[in-house]
């Protein structure tokens, strides 16, 4: 077959390759953080491939996304090198951001990556603000904010959302909903059983999208981007998701049950596996194929991984670098 | 030369930018006509430019202040207002977390032109939470710039300056300086950051103000040279970057250095000029550096508490008589 | 060219000078060193000598007129040079500029303030970073800054003041050579008023070679083999010598020394009680305390006794002055105070001019028998030996007594051999029977 569900080949296999790399790259750096190659924080996106991946697939590079702290998957769909963004993650001054922002705050210009932000929900106003700019210069862009279930709740979001509907402004307000605020469960945080009901609340349009299927997140996405270029925006996007690990790496989660873990990682939930399924089922691609996809990202990861190793250190006087335009002041 | 008013001066220098770059646009609330903007600044603007590029916003300081800076991040050139620099304290993370620190989180990738627009300062009884002045806690965040205009002259000069700069910049206009006159000339020009300005020339006493308080300084220094005291006036008008140059090169000339800031005496930009004297001309203060500032409280709304608070040119006359 | 020939500060506390008496006329050739003037400061009259050779163009002061001093009392110039438009400045090199001290590294090594920071009455003196600045630059002592009242501290204008009123004045040149060759200036000092010129700082450096050390002949040595010869040159030198029995000397140093150390806190030396005699016997004999003139003998009233007193180069001769009318105590004290100040450099010219006699010791250098080269323009100088336990025969018996040669050294044009003769003879009577000074 040619295409599934008026997905073409070619995109199915963009979006099962940037899955796998997203798989590879997070249970790599995951390994790695725990080995302590890699100092501060990481915050893995396991378990949510499909719902970065599916929202990214459907931008072109001119449009723009501003992420979280859980952004690796954004970053890499969006087509970063993986070879910086692991040197980024070693510190090392080959890394995207020099080694200034480590896996929290990752950033890549060249690809209109707005940045990965440590203040949760701040993405929102920081991607409006984007959208701002898009529409004040006339252009057709589109900028996508993505945020959790957790970042909904700050002032940010509800400021973001009134003044990107007063505007109508270009803006994808792309949540994946994993159910847990850091360690708080869904139920206690909010009243509404979805964070697409909040929409309703500012006259802006809502989809709901299973996250953990990477074509109907992709289908829904493409939607959105489409009414949003007409100026139909902002539309906000709920994909249903469930991160693997806990909060960052290190946290033992025992805040969730672990039947709940067990079922959203099992074969039927997980989404890499129900697209290879998929696939299979309907002779798009075979195992073997997927699995020679498989072992291609893993050689792309295991080459970011040496490349990151053995990338320079950073002079520790480099930190009094890039504070003005004139340097430091 | 033409006379015009503070607030004349940024209407002009703000509609000169805009016509200059039509990547220059203004956000903020109640800044459209007919209103204009809270202190009349903005008036004419939307009109002339219309109200895509000058944004009335809802009340919301969050969400005017992190669209500027995301605009600013996907390549425009936003003026954000502020409307008193105490509402600084509603969208913080967008000024100190955000544009203050994108550029060195990218590694200086991607860069935030944004222009925070506010004011500040007290006199007018508008109470504690509407007169307080902050620039000590902007001049702390690295990554950021903050100028303190105080005239019309400098104001405009400045004002261009911060919008054409790339990075954020608080820009801290005062609420008593918007009706001020002064000279200030048709043709274009603009003040480079990290000058300041030498208002009057003097030998025996250094001192510094900025924003409404340079202006008290000078009042000062006349009262002072009655009595024979001959002050040098420094006005800093930007505190990031500092002109350090001058300040030195006066206090090793006049032996006393003074500084008069209206923001609260505790940790203020005073007190890192005092350090900085340490460091840089300890050996030519012929007596200890004194600060002249607001008392360690918030503002009264009772005009007679407020003069209390607040510096004016008479405590500062008579601060500096004491140094002798 | 024309120089100014300005009126001399003489003494510390002279500010004008009075014409005595011109030696020499408009058009009159002058030597460098030649009397020209006599002055009458507030203290005594003064020959001066000319500061340089030429031709004396022009007399601005009468006789008996006064004159500030530094403000020019006669031109001296070019034989037939005209004076218009003059206002003729002295010369540039030595010309009297108030300058304070340039400073080099090695300037800076002397006096350090900060050593009197607790020595203020116990306390810290309290003194501003600036003022201590600039104290240290000038290698002020802080201590000596007079606490200014009506402030909290000294600040830099304070020790501005101080600075003004205690500089060391120099000549530019002088001050430039004492930069490029490191001589700390403050060690010079010649006291508050005088002025270092260039020529005083020349003699503290000799040129070292293979084989040899060349010292140049400058300043205070070129001063004394000028002063030497030309008194050589100018006196016909006689000597005589007689041998002075010092018996009763040393008994009456004995007994009253105790005496001299309790009211005068000095110790009496056996030079002091000569001193004392000699002046005595001046007083009887004015002839030996005069002045050869060519055309006149000057007999002093006034009994200056000069004292030669050996410095590290060189030579100083200060003056006790009236030393008839100072008993031995006052002479004892007086001759301490100026031998101590000659070393330090530390004499006014009040100090060292205007002497009418001189008296060289040089018994502690175990010397008993010397001539001395008198000191123009007195006419005599006596030549006092060690004295030595000798045999000698008394009425017939052999005697131990403390035996010292005496030596006159006198100018034969104004006094002839007898009078000097008589002159010794009766210095020797009264040392030799010291009660006659109570008479």
């Amino acid at each position: 077959m040619k295409s599934f569900k008026g997905v073409p080949k070619g995109i199915l296999k963009d979006l099962y390759i940037k899955m796998e790399k997203i798989r590879q790259f997070e249970l790599r750096s995951v390994d790695l953080y725990q080995s302590g190659e890699l100092p501060g924080f990481l915050h893995s996106c396991l378990g949510q491939e499909a719902a970065a991946t599916g929202v990214v697939s459907a931008l072109t590079d001119a449009d723009y996304i501003v992420t979280t702290h859980r952004g690796h998957g954004h970053v890499i769909a969006k087509g970063t090198d993986l070879n910086n963004m692991m040197a980024e993650l070693y510190a090392k001054e080959d890394g995207s951001c020099r080694g200034k922002s480590g896996s929290m705050h990752i950033m890549d210009r060249s690809k209109n990556i707005l940045g990965a932000n440590g203040i949760v929900g701040q993405g929102t106003t920081l991607g409006m603000g984007a959208g701002l700019a898009i529409q004040i210069r006339g252009t057709e862009e589109v900028s996508v904010c993505f945020f959790g279930d957790g970042a909904q709740n700050e002032g940010f979001f509800h400021e973001s959302m009134n003044m990107a509907s007063i505007w109508n402004l270009p803006v994808i307000f792309a949540c994946e909903n994993n159910m847990y605020a850091e360690s708080t469960c869904q139920s206690y945080h909010m009243k509404p059983n979805d964070v697409a009901d909040r929409a309703k609340g500012y006259g802006v349009e809502a989809i709901i999208a299973d996250g953990n299927d990477v074509i109907d997140v992709y289908l829904k996405a493409q939607e959105a981007v489409k009414k949003c270029r007409k100026g139909e925006g902002p539309i906000l996007i709920e994909s249903k998701t469930y991160r693997w690990l806990g909060h960052y790496v290190g946290d033992p989660g025992i805040y969730r049950p672990d039947e709940e873990v067990e079922f959203w990682k099992s074969d039927e939930k997980e989404p890499i596996n129900r697209f290879r399924k998929t696939m299979i089922k309907n002779e798009i691609f075979s195992e073997a194929e997927l699995d020679e996809m498989r072992v291609e990202v893993g050689k792309l990861v295991e080459a970011s991984v040496e490349f990151g190793r053995n990338s320079k250190s950073l002079p520790p006087e480099s930190a009094l670098e890039d504070v003005y335009k004139e340097g430091i002041l | 030369m033409r006379v015009i008013t503070y607030r004349e001066a940024i209407n002009e220098a703000l509609a000169e930018e805009m016509r200059r770059d039509p990547k220059v646009f203004l956000i903020g609330e109640d800044i459209a006509d007919d209103f204009g903007g809270s202190f009349n600044v903005t008036k004419g603007l939307s009109t002339e430019f219309g109200c895509n590029r000058v944004r009335n916003t809802p009340i919301s300081e969050a969400g005017l202040a992190g669209a500027a800076v995301g605009a600013a991040m996907a390549g425009m050139r936003p003026v954000a207002e502020i409307m008193y620099i105490d509402f600084s304290a509603c969208c913080f993370d967008a000024i100190v977390n955000q544009a203050a620190k994108i550029r060195y989180m990218s590694g200086g990738q991607v860069e935030v032109p944004v222009v925070f627009r506010t004011q500040q300062g007290a006199g007018r009884s508008s109470a504690a939470q509407h007169a307080q002045s902050w620039e000590a806690i902007f001049a702390h965040i690295p990554g950021l710039k903050v100028v303190m205009p105080a005239t019309p002259y400098d104001v405009k000069g400045l004002l261009k300056t911060a919008i054409r700069d790339q990075d954020p910049i608080m820009f801290i206009e005062h609420k008593m300086l918007y009706g001020e006159k002064g000279e200030v000339p048709e043709e274009e020009y603009t003040i480079p950051f990290g000058q300041a300005a030498i208002r009057k020339e003097g030998t025996d006493v250094t001192i510094i103000g900025t924003s409404r308080m340079a202006n008290f300084a000078l009042k000062a220094a006349e009262m002072l040279e009655k009595d024979g005291i001959s002050a040098e006036v420094i006005d800093l008008r930007t505190i990031v970057p500092l002109d350090k140059e001058t300040i030195i090169k006066s206090v090793k000339k006049t032996g006393r250095l003074a500084i008069a800031q209206e923001a609260v005496e505790r940790c203020g930009f005073a007190s890192e000029l005092a350090a900085i004297a340490m460091d840089e001309f300890f050996d030519y203060l012929d007596a200890p550096v004194k600060r002249v500032a607001a008392t360690n409280t918030p503002v009264a709304f009772a005009p007679a508490l407020e003069d209390f608070i607040i510096p004016n040119p008479d405590k500062i006359y008579k601060a500096v008589k004491g140094m002798f | 060219m024309a120089t100014n020939i300005n009126m001399p500060r003489l003494g510390l506390t002279m500010t004008e000078g009075v014409i005595v008496k011109w030696l020499k006329a408009e058009g009159d050739q002058i030597e460098k060193g030649e009397e020209i003037v006599e002055v009458e400061s507030d203290k005594s009259v003064v020959a001066y000598e000319a500061p340089e050779s030429g031709t004396l163009l022009k007399i601005l002061v009468k006789e008996g007129d006064a004159c500030e001093i530094y403000k020019p009392m006669a031109i001296l110039g070019e034989e037939d040079e005209s004076l218009e438009g003059s206002n003729a400045k002295a010369d540039a090199t030595d010309e009297l500029i108030e300058k304070p001290l340039e400073v080099t590294e090695a300037v800076k090594e002397a006096i350090v303030c900060g050593k009197a920071i607790a020595g203020f009455d116990g306390k810290r003196v309290l003194i501003s970073p600036s003022a201590k600045r600039v104290a240290k630059e000038n290698n002020v002592d802080i201590s000596l800054i007079s606490f200014p009242s009506g402030k909290k501290r000294i600040e830099k204008a304070d020790v501005m003041s101080y600075l003004e009123s205690n500089k060391v004045k120099t000549t530019p040149l002088a001050a430039k050579i004492a930069v490029e060759k490191g001589i700390d200036l403050a060690s010079l000092s010649k006291g508050p008023g005088e002025r270092i010129f260039s020529s005083d700082l020349e003699t503290k450096q000799p040129i070292r070679e293979r084989g040899e050390n060349r010292f140049p002949v400058t300043g205070i040595r070129k001063i004394i083999a000028a002063k030497m010869k030309s008194s050589l040159d100018t006196a016909a030198h006689v000597s005589l010598t007689t041998e002075v029995d010092m018996s009763n000397v040393m008994e009456m140093k004995k007994r009253i020394s105790d005496k001299v150390l309790a009211q005068y806190r000095v110790k009496l030396s056996i030079n002091d009680i000569v001193v004392k005699c000699v002046a005595k016997a001046l007083k009887e004999y004015p002839r030996i305390n005069s002045v050869f003139r060519d055309v006149e003998i000057v007999e002093k009233e006034e009994i200056n006794v000069g004292m030669a007193v050996a410095l590290d180069e060189g030579l100083m001769v200060p003056v006790i002055r009236n030393a008839d009318e100072l008993g031995l105590g006052g002479i004892a004290s007086k001759s301490k105070d100026l031998a101590d100040r000659a070393r330090q450099g530390k004499l006014l010219p009040d100090d060292y001019t205007g002497g009418t006699f001189t008296v060289s010791n040089l018994g502690m250098y175990e010397i008993t028998h010397f001539t001395s080269i008198i000191n123009q323009p007195e006419s005599a100088i006596l030549s006092v030996s060690k004295s030595v336990e000798r045999a000698v025969v008394i009425d017939g018996q052999i005697m131990i007594r403390p035996m010292m040669n005496l030596t006159i050294s006198f100018d034969h044009r104004p006094i002839d051999g007898s009078t000097a003769a008589i002159f010794l003879r009766r210095v020797k009577q009264l040392l030799e029977e010291p009660y006659e000074l109570v008479v």
